[in-house]
């Protein structure tokens, strides 16, 4: 059968591709559910001992696992920074929320400004904007340090959501006005025609219809904040501040670290994104359809 | 209630004339027609008088005010796009009720507003769907539907109907002349197509890179245009074109095929035409008739069966395209057989090597 794609072959890729996406968060799951003397012993399995659910105990109430609470036992596998994973959720959430929702609240506008008409200096900002990523983060660590520092925004959650909400806001802007740009002409001259001014425009026909589109790269913005780690490095302060991903460098870089907590630690980071993919994805795509297909 | 009047009206787009120096005056519940082919202005001038394109000199009149300066929903027209331009957010009753809801109405009187328009145009049961759940036709319906609920002074329609499939369109095209009486409004309609222009037309506007050629009631203009280019236009099937050459013999002026110098016919018309020179004799297919003898001798090279009529094309030695004739029934006529045509010479037009007519 010539032409005819063969369905044992794409079962394999699909099977493939979810070994690599899948693989590792199933991994972590695995290893947050047994205590590291089960995860090490070849002799032993979750089959063999059942579940356990101690690490996740010590993250959330700092009950010492039972096999830690022998005399013998190394202490130091027990990293702190485990502790801090709750609050560190609770960061990184505030933080990630706000850098999605300013980017809505900034990003849409300007889209529609620079699709949809004609100002001085178009040109050249929006070229300063779309190349602005270019600039390696690395090299802006220290400016913005010093301009945060300046602004007596370090060790703030403040901070660090300006930073990220500039660092999504390129992407916000370029995917948003390519949107705008292909909404047809015709829609505007009859809101014009229809009594609407730029503003009225844009709120009551160009915002409902971009909205599956503004849901996404909210969501883009959401996901590049959570897992933004240098400048949160750089930028937050004590443990009331540390986002997920300064929180789990901390814990990967203890070498003794009983790797039932990290990943116990892992999966928890997770999970928010998880759910707000399942969440917020399946409208987003449902929009985006709805969108595309016009008779 | 409007008239519409343009005043040396013209459009450059950059160093692009799009419209020059167009001058005309469109009557109050008049139907008026523009019609070219693409980029002969046509769509400019209608968004210029609805305000959606700046005009570049002249002046725009709507009921005798200057409308240059004024915003396009202020003008009291409204239009109807090609697309539809239906917002696929709201309903249809949403979609007709906009422009009153922007202006502040209060509810039960967009509604009342919104039933009234509906009930004209038969969307009573589509008022709570959405654009994309409708039919073209009905979209269509709808984007006029949001025009009258506006109870414009003037309506502008912009090709309305170039998206809707054959069928539909011949319906939609009964509707909008329904309308037209039933409203009484000035409607300015721009199109593509000569049928609709033909059809629906008080009057027809035939525009050329930018210029009116000539205007007035579609049969006057169907039966003495103004130049080869309006001839050609209107008109289906088009009109034939045969190269001539002018002879003066005695007072008449006698008219020979350019190509091997048969004679065509003489006439003593005054043509306002200098003997000696080329010529172009226009003759509509439906005013050939073939002969047994005399006329003109041709090859019949393709047949094209109508039900009610015939479509014959005829290869003539010597003329680079085809003379088409339409014959009434189902002529008994094969590929590739000689024939003969002639046409009364009361049915020719004459233009002269411009291209003007050359009737007096």
């Amino acid at each position: 059968m010539p032409g005819r794609r063969n369905p044992l072959l794409t079962f394999l890729f699909a099977a493939l591709i979810l070994l690599f996406t899948g693989g590792p968060v199933a991994l972590a799951l695995y290893g947050s559910l047994v205590p590291d003397r089960i995860l090490l012993d070849p002799n032993r399995s979750v089959l063999s001992e059942g579940p356990s659910l101690e690490s996740y105990r010590y993250v959330f109430t700092g009950e010492l696992p039972a096999s830690y609470r022998q005399a013998s036992a190394n202490r130091a596998m027990i990293s702190d920074a485990a502790r801090q994973v709750p609050q560190s959720l609770v960061n990184s959430s505030i933080i990630a929320l706000s850098a999605m929702l300013l980017n809505m609240l900034l990003g849409a506008p300007a889209a529609f400004i620079y699709a949809r008409h004609a100002f001085p200096g178009k040109k050249l900002s929006f070229m300063f904007l779309i190349l602005s990523p270019l600039v390696p983060a690395i090299a802006l660590v220290t400016p913005i340090y010093m301009m945060l520092e300046g602004l007596g925004l370090t060790g703030t959650r403040i901070g660090i959501i300006l930073v990220h909400t500039a660092k999504a806001l390129p992407f916000t802007v370029l995917i948003l006005s390519v949107f705008f740009r292909k909404m047809p002409q015709e829609l505007f001259e009859a809101a014009v025609l229809d009594h609407c001014s730029r503003l009225q425009a844009f709120l009551r026909v160009a915002l409902p219809l971009a909205l599956p589109s503004i849901g996404a790269t909210g969501l883009f913005a959401f996901m590049l904040s959570y897992s933004e780690f240098m400048f949160s490095m750089v930028l937050s302060g004590d443990a009331a501040t540390r986002p997920v991903s300064v929180v789990m460098a901390a814990l990967a870089r203890n070498t003794d670290v009983s790797w039932s907590l990290l990943n116990t630690a892992i999966f928890i980071a997770i999970v928010p994104t998880l759910v707000l993919v399942v969440l917020v994805w399946r409208f987003v795509v449902e929009g985006l359809l709805n969108g595309s297909v016009k008779g | 209630m409007a008239s519409v009047e343009l005043k040396n009206v013209s459009k450059t787009f950059g160093r692009v004339e799009a419209v020059r120096d167009v001058s005309l005056t469109v009557n109050d519940r008049e139907f008026v027609v523009f019609v070219g082919p693409s980029g002969c202005g046509k769509s400019t001038l209608l968004r210029m008088i609805a305000g959606l394109e700046s005009v570049s000199s002249g002046e725009v009149c709507i009921g005798g005010r200057p409308m240059n300066d004024v915003a396009a929903a202020d003008r009291g027209i409204a239009m109807v796009f090609q697309s539809y331009a239906l917002y696929p957010h709201m309903s249809v009753a949403e979609n007709m009720g906009f422009a009153l809801k922007m202006l502040g109405t209060a509810r039960a009187e967009i509604d009342r507003k919104v039933v009234e328009a509906a009930a004209i145009l038969r969307l009573e049961e589509l008022l709570s769907r959405k654009p994309r759940e409708l039919s073209g036709g009905q979209r269509q319906r709808v984007a006029i539907g949001r025009a009258i609920v506006r109870k414009p002074d003037v309506f502008l329609f912009d090709e309305p109907l170039s998206n809707l499939d054959a069928d539909l369109r011949a319906q939609m095209r009964v509707e909008i002349a329904r309308l037209h009486r039933q409203l009484e409004t000035t409607m300015i309609y721009v199109t593509h197509d000569q049928v609709e222009a033909m059809t629906l037309a008080d009057r027809i506007v035939i525009l050329d890179k930018g210029r009116v050629v000539q205007q007035g009631r579609p049969l006057d203009l169907h039966e003495r245009p103004a130049n080869r280019f309006v001839a050609g236009f209107l008109g289906q099937p088009k009109m034939n074109f045969l190269p001539a050459v002018a002879e003066r013999v005695g007072d008449a002026i006698a008219f020979r095929l350019a190509a091997d110098r048969q004679p065509l016919f003489s006439t003593r018309e005054g043509l306002r035409l200098a003997p000696g020179g080329t010529a172009e004799i226009g003759v509509r297919p439906n005013a050939i008739s073939l002969v047994e003898d005399k006329g003109i001798a041709a090859e019949i090279v393709l047949v094209e069966r109508l039900g009610g009529t015939s479509l014959l094309y005829l290869k003539v030695d010597g003329l680079p395209q085809l003379v088409t004739v339409e014959l009434q029934g189902k002529p008994a006529a094969t590929i590739g057989s000689s024939v003969r045509f002639r046409f009364d010479p009361a049915d020719a037009h004459v233009f002269d090597g411009q291209g003007r007519s050359c009737r007096l």
